[in-house]
């Protein structure tokens, strides 16, 4: 056992090299404000994400609740007229809920996770340039409805009925879907890229089972991120759909349904929940070991109890629905599954106390906050198992009750261990420390005002107050508990304050603080603060769970590691080289240049809004031309660049180290890139045959009267056309790995005439049905599967008219087949999923 | 809810204070931990750490919590076994009451009357309100009498109220419905049996 009071020293630094400045000005982002607009280096992609998501929250979290809080203050108040109020709730909830905490947490992750995993960049910088963009202007398109007086109003969750045109007839709701949509197609790029970042993108000798808390706790959230946001997205536009469209999944006079909103809301809304908390514990996880100078207890309990907490977040979405009139048993089984996340949360706080029992405490803010965290937290967690108990949660539901236990759970569960993060990491990046008493006032006020603003809440809800009202009456007895309430503001307002104040006074004159101010454990304390563009010189190797405090130096290790990382040091510099390793084991696995600046990203982005917002302004032309720019830069960044070095320059590096060197581009991180997308596919499509198969059981006639069942035939046929597609790739790429152009090219072939006959076929059956998607329920959700089929397979298709075209020129040989590989993997997910719509839509009326 | 007036609300308030009590002794047992910890800060630093770890997470993340859960579960079950439900209580009365933009219309189809934004009841006896809506979704909400429950455009809820006592019950729409939410009140009114019959004779108004 070492030592504890060793703990704090600085432990060793990052090796250094005489390349350091060459590199430094090879990562770099050009300048100006072109070169800004194209800038896609982690650290300011990673400081552009949690300003803007800072922005908002005073924007939305801040100044919304101000107002609310003065509306309520006294009873039979009139500051604000009823529907101002109901804007303002709905803004604060969306924003806080979209454009913050995700935003803010992906900003820590792509800033801090390759200094953390001891990597130079993420996988995808371009990729994170667009997740950047779409946020930022989906936000924008959002915040937009206030210049059209047409702000959205009802609810963040916009329960249909209610948000449907019949009773939202004006473009605000269309704001809502439309410019929140750009922000979550953004958060899933970003998830993608931290998924990938995580998995691959470490140093070598850094295996799962030595990765800091923080990357377990992202890795867990991306791809929850990506099992929750895409039902959401999913249930957004069959919203549009309605609303835009005249469809009627949610019109109850043709066979639509008013709870499948809520359902595929909330499969995305109680996930968000711990989407939003678990990188906040990975954060605590990270801080509190630090701050009191001892290891994580149960480092493997942590693991965990965060993948427990991912699993279980899926399964409790009911909860939220437990006053529609569910059947007993459903309702018990939810509640009993709410309540089971009570043990792995509890897990996490006891390991943190047992930590805390075995430290030496340092009462500096982060701690404090960490300490301010466990606090209300706790809090929040005991009002949460309550809430599951379903004949409490009926009468607490949609009551202050509610707002008390939220707000306790997402401002102590999660801004707090947010403010103890910026106090613990900002002076890697700026160099400086934040003020430390600035930062104990910060603190007190914020942690006396929470309590004093929601605490009483629940007081009010237990009395009788309901969600989302903006006036109530004397004899109502809420009085009381609103005005103190109100008054908490007074204190969260100046500590919000002093933060910022602390922000630019450390940032101009902080005391300076050295690489290692914490005496952290972790491998970003070993870099210079701030850090170099690149970070590492020399690349880390890690043999401990607590590289600081456990290894004499950073560049020892595995005889071939070290002399890869130096050989690294000094090769190549002129472009910027990257390793990947192994998933589980971090041996070195490839080396490869990641994408440098562009400003494809952003005319994506463009295109991205471009889309929503035609739809909003109803000018649908908008939306191919849209379509094609975004088509056209993907093209653009993807395009291959020059290498920059001979084929043998290479191959000498690879019998070097024993590591292949790709200049043109990584194969193994497009090889995951790809199972991410289509793990994508994947979840959409469920999503849709969620929709499906609910409206199937809602609607005892399927289809309804006087519609004919669907053609066992046409669907056969269509069928068979994409199964000779699939059989034309697979052929395909088996010839070309025995080196026959000639068969590869006629596989291909065979692949694009048999995906256009089916599609193409099938398209024109859709067409000459007696019926409309506008029609019924039954025609909304058939087109709207099919739809989906249909474009899932034209993209199969074009990919392979992209490979097509270069198998004619002859780019693939035996030996660099990978482009084959992905298309040949993504036209096998097209086919299953092909097959199984058109299974479901043939075989789903036919079911008694 | 703290308050009382009919079964249902009773069992409810029991399961609330039994939570209370535990979430208050948890609260307490966590808190007290933390303070311990932070002042005593590292004078355990000898013996056998990876095993005192061991636990902590046993005994506080796992045992703790699956206890306290396991109670509160068994508590709701219970509770949500004694709230009457149609199969057990058999109701003399029905009333349909719908929620529409923004108001509640009450029917009551054996009387022959109606009633806007205000319940009447006889004490004593269980009531069976079936809940709809003619618009959007709302959700009914009478904290003394019972939990609340959506009325739905497309699916009838029921709910089953009963009154101890006489007296006026103020309660609210609990699910956001537009602008007109915050008005958007109900009243119910228990009678004895005797102010029940004459208020549908003399005060209700016509079907």
């Amino acid at each position: 056992m070492t030592d504890p009071h060793r703990l704090d020293v600085p432990g060793p630094r990052a090796a250094e090299a005489n390349t350091a400045s060459e590199l430094d000005a090879l990562w770099d982002d050009p300048p100006g404000l072109w070169g800004r607009l194209r800038a896609v280096q982690n650290d300011k992609i990673g400081v552009r994400l949690l300003l803007t998501g800072f922005f908002f929250l005073l924007l939305g979290g801040s100044v919304d609740s101000f107002v609310m809080r003065l509306q309520l203050a006294v009873p039979d108040n009139d500051v604000i007229s009823t529907q101002l109020y109901n804007e303002l709730f709905t803004n604060h909830g969306s924003v806080t809920m979209f454009l913050v905490i995700l935003p803010i947490f992906e900003g820590f992750a792509i800033l801090l996770l390759p200094l953390l995993l001891g990597a130079r960049e993420m996988p995808f910088p371009r990729l994170g340039a667009f997740a950047y963009w779409t946020f930022l202007m989906g936000g924008l398109l959002y915040y937009s409805s206030t210049l059209f007086q047409a702000v959205p109003d009802a609810g963040w969750f916009a329960y249909t009925p209610l948000s449907t045109k019949e009773f939202s007839p004006d473009l605000a709701l269309d704001f809502w879907v439309l410019g929140l949509g750009v922000a979550e197609v953004g958060a899933i790029a970003a998830a993608i890229e931290i998924i990938i970042g995580v998995l691959k993108m470490r140093a070598p000798g850094m295996t799962l089972a030595r990765m800091p808390l923080f990357a377990w706790a992202m890795l867990v959230t991306a791809f929850m991120i990506l099992f929750a946001f895409t039902p959401l997205i999913v249930g957004s536009l069959l919203l549009e759909l309605e609303r835009g469209f005249g469809m009627r999944f949610f019109d109850v006079a043709q066979g639509g349904s008013s709870l499948l909103w809520q359902h595929l809301f909330w499969i995305f809304g109680h996930p968000e929940v711990y989407i939003q908390f678990l990188p906040a514990t990975g954060v605590v996880s990270m801080v509190l070991p630090v701050m009191v100078r001892r290891r994580i207890a149960g480092y493997v309990w942590m693991v965990a109890a965060m993948v427990g907490i991912g699993f279980l977040s899926f399964g409790l979405w009911a909860h939220h629905m437990f006053t529609v009139g569910l059947p007993t048993l459903v309702l018990a089984f939810f509640a009993a599954a709410s309540m089971m996340i009570a043990i792995p949360a509890g897990v996490q706080i006891f390991a943190w106390l047992a930590t805390i029992w075995e430290g030496r405490v340092r009462w500096s803010p982060p701690f404090l906050f960490v300490v301010g965290f466990l606090v209300i937290f706790v809090l929040g967690g005991i009002t949460g198992v309550m809430t599951a108990a379903v004949p409490v949660d009926q009468q607490v539901h949609d009551s202050y009750f509610v707002v008390a236990h939220l707000h306790y759970v997402l401002i102590g569960g999660v801004a707090f261990p947010m403010f103890a993060g910026v106090y613990y990491w900002l002076p890697k990046y700026t160099g400086r420390m934040m003020d430390e008493r600035l930062g104990r006032w910060n603190f007190w006020l914020l942690f006396t005002g929470v309590n004093v603003t929601f605490f009483p809440m629940h007081l009010a809800g237990l009395a009788g107050m309901p969600r989302r009202i903006s006036s109530y009456t004397a004899a109502d007895g809420w009085a009381l508990y609103n005005l103190i309430s109100s008054l908490g503001l007074l204190l969260i307002i100046p500590g919000l304050g002093i933060f910022i104040v602390n922000l630019v006074y450390s940032y101009r004159r902080g005391r300076l603080a050295g690489p290692n101010p914490w005496g952290g454990d972790t491998l970003e304390w070993a870099v210079p603060s701030p850090p170099l563009q690149h970070g590492w010189t020399v690349p880390p190797i890690v043999t401990s769970r607590h590289p600081l405090w456990d290894q004499e130096e950073l560049h020892r290790g595995h005889e071939g590691d070290e002399a890869l990382v130096r050989a690294l040091s000094q090769w190549p510099l002129r472009w910027r080289a990257v390793l990947v390793v192994s998933t589980a084991t971090a041996r070195p696995e490839e080396v490869f240049r990641v994408a440098g600046p562009s400003i494809w990203p952003l005319v994506a982005a463009f295109g991205m809004v471009g889309v929503f917002a035609s739809e909003l302004f109803g000018q649908r032309w908008g939306i191919g031309v849209s379509v094609a720019v975004i088509a056209g830069a993907v093209l653009m960044w993807n395009r291959p660049e020059p290498p920059l070095m001979s084929a043998e320059e290479e191959r000498s590096f690879e019998v070097t180290h024993g590591v292949p060197v790709r200049a043109e581009g990584s194969l193994v991180v497009a090889r995951w890139g790809m199972a991410l997308v289509i793990l994508f596919v994947t979840i959409a499509f469920g999503s849709f045959l969620l929709a499906y198969f609910y409206l199937r059981l809602e609607n005892p006639q399927w289809p309804p009267a006087g519609v004919a069942l669907p053609s066992v035939a046409t669907a056969g046929v269509a069928a068979t056309a994409l199964v000779v597609g699939l059989a034309g790739v697979l052929g395909g790429r088996w010839a070309a790995g025995r080196d026959s152009q000639t068969g590869l090219r006629a596989g291909l072939a065979t692949a694009a005439v048999f995906g256009v006959v089916g599609a193409g076929w099938y398209t024109v059956e859709l067409a000459r049905l007696p019926f409309t998607p506008q029609d019924h329920s039954y025609g909304s959700i058939m087109f709207t599967l099919a739809g989906f089929a249909l474009v899932v397979v034209a993209v199969a298709v074009a990919m392979t008219g992209a490979v097509g075209f270069w198998a004619v020129q002859g780019r693939y040989h035996r030996l660099r087949l990978s482009p084959i590989d992905n298309v040949a993997r993504f036209y096998t997910a097209a086919t299953v999923v092909w097959l199984v719509t058109l299974l479901t839509l043939t075989m789903g009326p036919r079911l008694t | 809810m703290l308050e009382p007036a009919g079964p249902s609300a009773g069992v409810v308030a029991d399961l609330w204070w039994l939570m209370l009590a535990l979430g208050t002794a948890v609260f307490v047992l966590v808190v007290a931990l933390l303070a311990v910890g932070v002042v005593r800060s590292g004078r355990g630093d000898t013996g056998d750490w990876r095993s005192r770890s061991s636990w902590w997470l046993l005994g506080g993340g796992v045992a703790l919590p699956s206890v306290v859960i396991t109670v509160v579960l068994v508590a709701t079950v219970a509770t949500m076994r004694a709230l009457p439900d149609e199969a057990g209580a058999t109701p003399g009365l029905a009333i349909e009451v719908t929620g529409r933009q923004w108001q509640w219309d009450v029917v009551y189809p054996d009387h022959g009357v109606r009633s806007v934004d205000e319940v009447h009841l006889p004490a004593g006896e269980p009531v069976l309100l079936r809940l709809r809506s003619a618009d959007v979704i709302h959700s009914f909400w009478v904290p003394a009498l019972a939990g609340k429950m959506d009325a739905l455009p497309d699916h009838e809820n029921t709910l089953i109220v009963e009154a101890d006592e006489p007296g006026t019950y103020s309660g609210v729409c609990a699910e956001f419905c537009g602008v007109g939410h915050t008005a958007m009140r109900i009243t119910v009114v228990v009678h004895d049996r005797a102010g029940f019959d004459n208020w549908i004779e003399t005060g209700a108004l016509s079907g």
